[in-house]
């Protein structure tokens, strides 16, 4: 399924204020699930309605305006990704303390489950991560991730298989190497 | 994979498997986890000041980083010197919007729609209609040749127009002119029907109606009469009533053209501009030899213009 109908007027910046309204706080915490440690996540999220602003005739005319928002911040932090590293390594960009995007209100089995997802979502694929993330984790539906994202719903559905074997694996290591460190942490202390 | 069952999400369909079901249970928790509220007026204020600028340079050596900060340091003195402080304005125009500078502070609106924002200084926007003085403020304006929309999202403005001065403050939308008035050309004169006369008193509705149900030009000219007799005794909605009543009996009928003129005309006063609209459309479809079919539309376009506005009907 397309995203895309027609006919629709272009969007005004104070339709692009109201999207930024109700969807700015899930985007940024998407966007933190997806990008690396220390990104700077408002700056990607501002170019994410940087982008809207510029795009408004593609805006009306898409029929969730909430997935293409999802699909624009998924590939801006997917570049953002691939040369964060590089740049704060060469000292161009500056790596901050990392700013939580979840709500203080969480509670303790909240932040440690968010603690995990996070980790084993850093060992997963880019492609798989973003799929993962906005199915599992947004619950958008599949075609809406297709659109989003440009790419067949069956390509969808199968790196969905893909990242949740992925995901599964990394979380098994993780749960058995935290085991294994606290069998040693018992025997010595 | 095509007929395989589509997939669920892990936390609606907890898988049975154990190893899976572990890392369902933990993606269902942080699924769980509300977001952390974003500073909305600074994040948005954040995103039209990054749209209105070019692209930031990254630098890429030494001597770039030099450069650029030579530069800040010539473009801050300039800054201290004109003793502009106050941060610039910034502008988001729609497509094919025609505006331009007017100074630091001014800013000339011919045509379209502009979103105007300055949180700390002011900005004065001058259209065909109004001049709009703001400070701190953020609003849109959108003009055409008939009319100019304000709408106030943050602070306050000043609508100048004609000697006169209103206040508006966040939240609030008006336009000037709100009204449009009917060309003389297409005002009509009252002509009196042969029978059911004034003198009738109060039984000349009654006698309106009932001429109004017989066929032919009679009926015509009884419901035309009904019409401004009801529009006389300050009964809008029963005069478009015998109007409308008059079309779609007689769509093509002789006195057809006179009845959307004044239908024309009332729904212009009310305010109904896109209803008048589709009226002026039927008049130059249907009355195409009409002399006043010119008029119509050159009419047509300036409620055009007042409908896209978005005026609200006159209650």
């Amino acid at each position: 399924m397309s995203l895309a109908v027609t006919g629709a007027p272009a969007l005004t910046a104070e339709d692009v204020r109201r999207l930024y309204v109700a969807h700015a706080a899930e985007l940024r915490l998407t966007i933190a699930r997806l990008a690396a440690p220390g990104m700077d996540l408002d700056d990607v999220l501002q170019e994410v309605f940087v982008v809207a602003l510029q795009r408004t005739s593609e805006l009306a005319r898409v029929q969730s305006a909430r997935a293409w928002l999802f699909g624009v911040a998924a590939k801006l932090t997917a570049t953002r990704r691939r040369t964060f590293r590089l740049r704060s390594w060469l000292g161009l960009d500056d790596v901050g303390e990392p700013s939580s995007a979840e709500s203080p209100s969480r509670t303790v089995e909240q932040k440690e489950a968010s603690r995990q997802v996070q980790e084993a979502l850093a060992s997963l694929s880019e492609a798989k991560r973003q799929v993962f993330v906005l199915f599992e984790l947004q619950g958008l539906p599949g075609e809406d991730i297709a659109a989003a994202l440009g790419i067949p719903l069956k390509t969808v559905w199968s790196r969905l298989f893909y990242a949740r074997k992925d995901f599964q694996e990394a979380v098994a290591r993780q749960e058995k190497q935290e085991s294994f460190r606290s069998r040693e942490g018992g025997r010595h202390g | 994979m095509a007929d395989a069952p589509r997939p669920r999400p892990w936390k609606d369909a907890p898988p049975s498997d154990p190893a899976e079901a572990r890392a369902a249970e933990l993606v269902a928790h942080a699924a769980r986890v509300p977001p952390r509220q974003v500073d909305v007026a600074r994040g948005w204020d954040g995103v039209i000041e990054r749209a209105t600028k070019q692209p930031r340079g990254r630098p890429v050596s030494a001597l770039a980083a030099v450069a650029t900060l030579l530069l800040v340091v010539v473009a801050g003195e300039l800054f201290v010197r004109r003793g502009v402080f106050g941060g610039a304005p910034s502008f988001v125009a729609a497509a094919e919007t025609r505006w331009h500078r007017d100074g630091d502070e001014g800013v000339v609106l011919e045509s379209g729609r502009l979103e105007v924002s300055r949180p700390h200084g002011k900005v004065v926007l001058r259209t065909a209609h109004v001049t709009v003085v703001a400070v701190n403020a953020r609003f849109l304006a959108d003009t055409t040749r008939a009319a100019t929309l304000v709408e106030v999202y943050e602070g306050e403005v000043v609508v100048r127009r004609e000697g006169a001065e209103v206040a508006m403050v966040a939240g609030e939308r008006r336009t000037w002119p709100d009204e449009l008035p009917v060309p003389a050309a297409l005002v009509l004169p009252r002509t009196p029907p042969e029978r059911c006369t004034d003198d009738l008193g109060p039984d000349r509705r009654a006698c309106l109606w009932n001429q109004g149900e017989a066929p032919g030009l009679v009926a015509q000219a009884a419901l035309f009469e009904l019409g401004l007799f009801e529009l006389g005794e300050g009964n809008n909605a029963s005069a478009e009533a015998a109007w409308r009543r008059s079309l779609d009996r007689f769509p093509d009928g002789v006195l057809a053209p006179e009845v959307r003129l004044s239908l024309l005309g009332e729904l212009t006063r009310a305010r109904r501009f896109q209803e008048a609209v589709q009226i002026a459309k039927d008049f130059e479809r249907l009355s195409a030899a009409d002399p006043r079919l010119a008029e119509v539309k050159r009419f047509r376009a300036e409620l055009e213009e007042m409908a896209s506005l978005g005026v609200e009907p006159r209650r």
